[in-house]
């Protein structure tokens, strides 16, 4: 056969719509079954191991605190009416949270004027169990868990020490969103410091479309025996709420890896991932990639 | 954002995250190519939940290879892809036997004709109609040489045959397109 024709027929069938020859065909149903045989779920031997591991401490907590109640004297001359049990918020959450949103929003240098908003979204809570005993003479004998009793729990770093500690700090470049669509990059930090509780800070900039700006995460400012790590930074589409989390262990880019290149620690471009829908929630899949051009970074 | 189609170094990039096993990356790579990859399977595969699930099994491979696979430029993915969803129809058929109508050695199929020139005016529903009419053995070659470009000697190692029987098949593929053109002709008339 002639190459022409052998060409022709390609580009024939090339163009040839699948819905005439196979309506029944559907792509999103069949990437869902090529998607889970090529990334399957990890569970199985995890879930077992972690519902033992659960049960096993609930009977250990619960036989710990049988067995106390049962050596404490006035269990044995009375009975028991009641027991109950409360959760002690933690105040570090609210001050964390009062201490990060009072960041003066007037201190923003950027190009064009850049709406920022600092959220904190994971503050981990300390629940504080305090079973109440109450006997027969009504005196009420507050009580601690045998397991609790055990581990003492850490402080949180205080507001004073913190802002003694970091400050907020920009990018030394700007970053500009060249994409038509608004984005928020939230920068999640955890601040660590020696004998006490690790607590975590989110630091959100949002960046319109061909605006640019800085964007503010924490620093350790003194030498003390503290430090701050980045452990995920999410891009947001405001439009639609898709967002690629970046973290340790994500792909193509990790949480550090990009902001090694916001922070000009490293030089080049950086594919951070992809949304699945453009602005409109069409189901065109766009790359968002920083781009080192023109002495900015390019959100493109 | 304006839809742009997606050029070498966009492609290349794709590549690369697939490699760090990328979903999204594999999903846009898949999106690209299921289509036309279909339709190939199609030419190659009469029964179309058989066709899928070939398919299904070609893209597994790609992309459970694709960290050996070198960017070598524009098509080259596809080129690729192609290769392992060709194998992958060849593996199936190969599961039903027989395969091949034996071919008579001393038979010589040199001469080419040029009656394929037909499919050239048929639509793609017709083409892959009148191709599935033709058995496994016959299909395979004749996809083979018309559509991938094969000559004999390439299509007898992808498929085990000698030349000559390559030959042979193909030409009894024609010689029953033929009559099944002429065939159709006439009911038509």
């Amino acid at each position: 056969m002639a190459s022409g024709l052998n060409e022709s027929l390609n580009d024939k069938l090339e163009q040839a719509s699948l819905k005439e020859l196979m309506p029944g065909f559907d792509k999103d149903l069949e990437w869902n079954t090529l998607s889970k045989k090529l990334h399957p779920p990890k569970v199985g031997i995890q879930n077992k191991v972690s519902s033992i591991a659960a049960a096993v401490l609930a009977i250990l907590f619960c036989g710990g605190g049988l067995t106390w109640l049962i050596r404490q004297p006035h269990f044995a001359a009375k009975d028991v009416i009641a027991i109950h049990t409360d959760t002690v918020k933690d105040p570090m959450h609210e001050w964390i949270k009062s201490a990060v949103i009072s960041e003066p929003e007037d201190s923003i240098q950027i190009a064009k004027p850049v709406e920022e908003k600092v959220q904190p979204l994971k503050i981990k809570t300390v629940p504080a169990p305090k079973p109440q005993a109450i006997n027969n003479d009504n005196i009420v004998t507050t009580t601690q868990p045998v397991v609790a009793s055990a581990v003492q729990p850490k402080r949180h770093i205080d507001k004073k020490r913190m802002d003694e500690l970091f400050e907020y700090y920009r990018t030394k470049e700007f970053i500009c969103n060249s994409t038509p669509c608004p984005l928020q990059i939230c920068i999640l930090q955890t601040i660590r410091c020696k004998n006490e509780a690790p607590s975590e800070i989110a630091t959100c900039s949002t960046i319109e479309p061909d605006q640019a700006g800085q964007l503010k995460y924490k620093v350790n400012n003194s030498t003390h025996d503290c430090n701050v790590s980045v452990d995920e930074i999410r891009i947001t589409r405001v439009n639609t709420g898709e967002t690629i989390v970046l973290n340790a262990n994500s792909k193509p880019s990790t949480a550090q890896d990009l902001f090694d290149y916001i922070t000009c620690e490293k030089e080049g471009d950086l594919l951070t991932g992809i949304f699945k829908t453009d602005c409109n929630k069409n189901t065109t899949s766009q790359n968002i990639t920083i781009d080192k051009g023109y002495g900015n970074f390019i959100i493109k | 954002m304006k839809d742009e189609v997606l050029n070498s170094a966009d492609e290349q990039y794709l590549v690369k995250c697939c490699q760090n096993n990328s979903p999204s990356a594999q999903k846009v790579l898949y999106n690209m190519h299921v289509e036309s990859m279909m339709i190939l399977c199609l030419r190659y595969i009469v029964n179309q939940e058989d066709a899928r699930e070939v398919l299904m099994d070609g893209f597994l491979n790609f992309f459970k290879h694709i960290k050996t696979f070198t960017y070598q430029g524009e098509g080259s993915v596809k080129a690729w892809l192609k290769k392992i969803v060709v194998n992958q129809c060849l593996m199936h058929l190969r599961k039903r036997q027989p395969f091949f109508i034996q071919a008579k050695e001393f038979e010589q199929y040199d001469t080419v004709g040029t009656d394929d020139d037909v499919l050239g005016h048929l639509s793609v529903k017709e083409i892959i109609k009148l191709v599935h009419s033709l058995p496994d053995g016959y299909r395979a070659v004749f996809n083979l040489y018309v559509f991938e470009g094969k000559n004999h000697r390439e299509i007898g190692e992808l498929l085990a045959i000698s030349e000559n029987t390559s030959k042979s098949q193909l030409h009894r593929a024609r010689t029953m397109l033929r009559e099944k053109l002429l065939q159709e002709a006439k009911i038509n008339y």
